[in-house]
């Protein structure tokens, strides 16, 4: 468990594309699912195309964050699956701890800034 | 019918760092009624139909042929339409609604990593001419009149080699300029 701690922190910090992909991959989807996801997740504010999210898995891929599970739908409409590896989990938590401390940071300041007008 | 041409074929290079004007003419072509049938390796054919407002974008594909579906998917299910391929690169389009056009790059750096793909195989292919041009391959073991036709044959090809070397470094020049461009409006 430290070592796969140790080796998650590697991939930190992540560009925002790609961490909101991953924490879209919580649960597993198809590409066209992640695209549709980010963007209610975000409420509007990240888009990512389709260039951009071929890109993005491709190096998860590759970098055993995720992989393929399984194919949803048939004929035509067959698209493949992806989820998260355990490796792939330990980065989003990890990613997540970092942003998280980031935003009680950025609450305290506003608040104060609030405060000193 | 007034008689004109209902198709067209146009020859056209591709300069892979000027893919957007690229993209711009295609959508120009549509506007002014000619809308684009097929993608070849020589440019493409056009065949007359009612001026339309089209985007097109232009991706430059170097995954493996297995991912290819998965890889086409996702810009269908999205709205782009696949128009054509020409080597590695993808032509995409979808009608404009309300003047707006969503991108298949959303961000700076998956943007600049296309265009280090692009700029890889130039240099991949750069690199096989030149090893090419230095061991005159394929002439391995042969007779020594053999050779004399080699030769020949060599020299009428040295020429065009050169050529495509010279195309290669400038094309691999002006990437590098244009990632270096887009590399700084990121910060």
């Amino acid at each position: 468990m430290k070592d796969m701690k140790k080796a998650a922190r590697k991939f930190l910090p992540l560009t925002e594309p790609t961490y909101v992909i991953l924490a879209s991959l919580a649960q597993p989807r198809h590409g066209y699912a992640i695209m549709l996801d980010v963007e209610v997740a975000t409420g509007g504010r990240l888009k990512v195309g389709p260039g951009t999210l071929y890109g993005v898995l491709t190096n998860l891929l590759k970098q055993k964050l995720i992989q393929r599970c399984g194919e949803t739908g048939a004929g035509s409409d067959r698209r493949k699956v992806y989820a998260l590896t355990i490796l792939g989990e330990t980065v989003l938590v990890l990613e997540g701890e970092r942003l998280a401390s980031l935003s009680r940071l950025a609450v305290d300041v506003a608040k104060r800034l609030g405060g000193g007008r | 019918m007034s008689g004109e041409k209902s198709t067209k074929a146009v020859v056209r290079m591709l300069m892979p760092w000027n893919d957007e004007k690229e993209e711009r003419w295609l959508a120009e072509q549509e506007r002014s009624g000619w809308h684009l049938k097929a993608v070849r390796g020589f440019g493409y054919t056009f065949e007359r139909a009612a001026p339309a407002d089209v985007a097109y974008r232009m991706d430059f594909h170097a995954g493996h042929r297995a991912d290819r579906q998965e890889y086409l998917a996702l810009f269908t299910d999205s709205g782009w339409e696949h128009a054509g391929a020409r080597g590695h690169w993808d032509y995409f389009r979808r009608n404009v609604v309300d003047g707006k056009v969503p991108e298949i790059y959303t961000d700076p750096e998956s943007r600049v990593a296309k265009y280090k793909r692009v700029m890889a195989l130039m240099g991949v292919m750069l690199v096989l001419l030149a090893a090419v041009i230095a061991t005159k391959w394929p002439v391995a073991g042969g007779a020594e009149d053999r050779w004399r036709l080699v030769d020949k044959f060599y020299a009428s090809a040295f020429f065009l080699k050169l050529v495509v070397m010279a195309f290669l470094l400038y094309a691999i020049a002006r990437l590098a300029r244009l990632i270096h461009r887009l590399d700084k409006q990121k910060s």
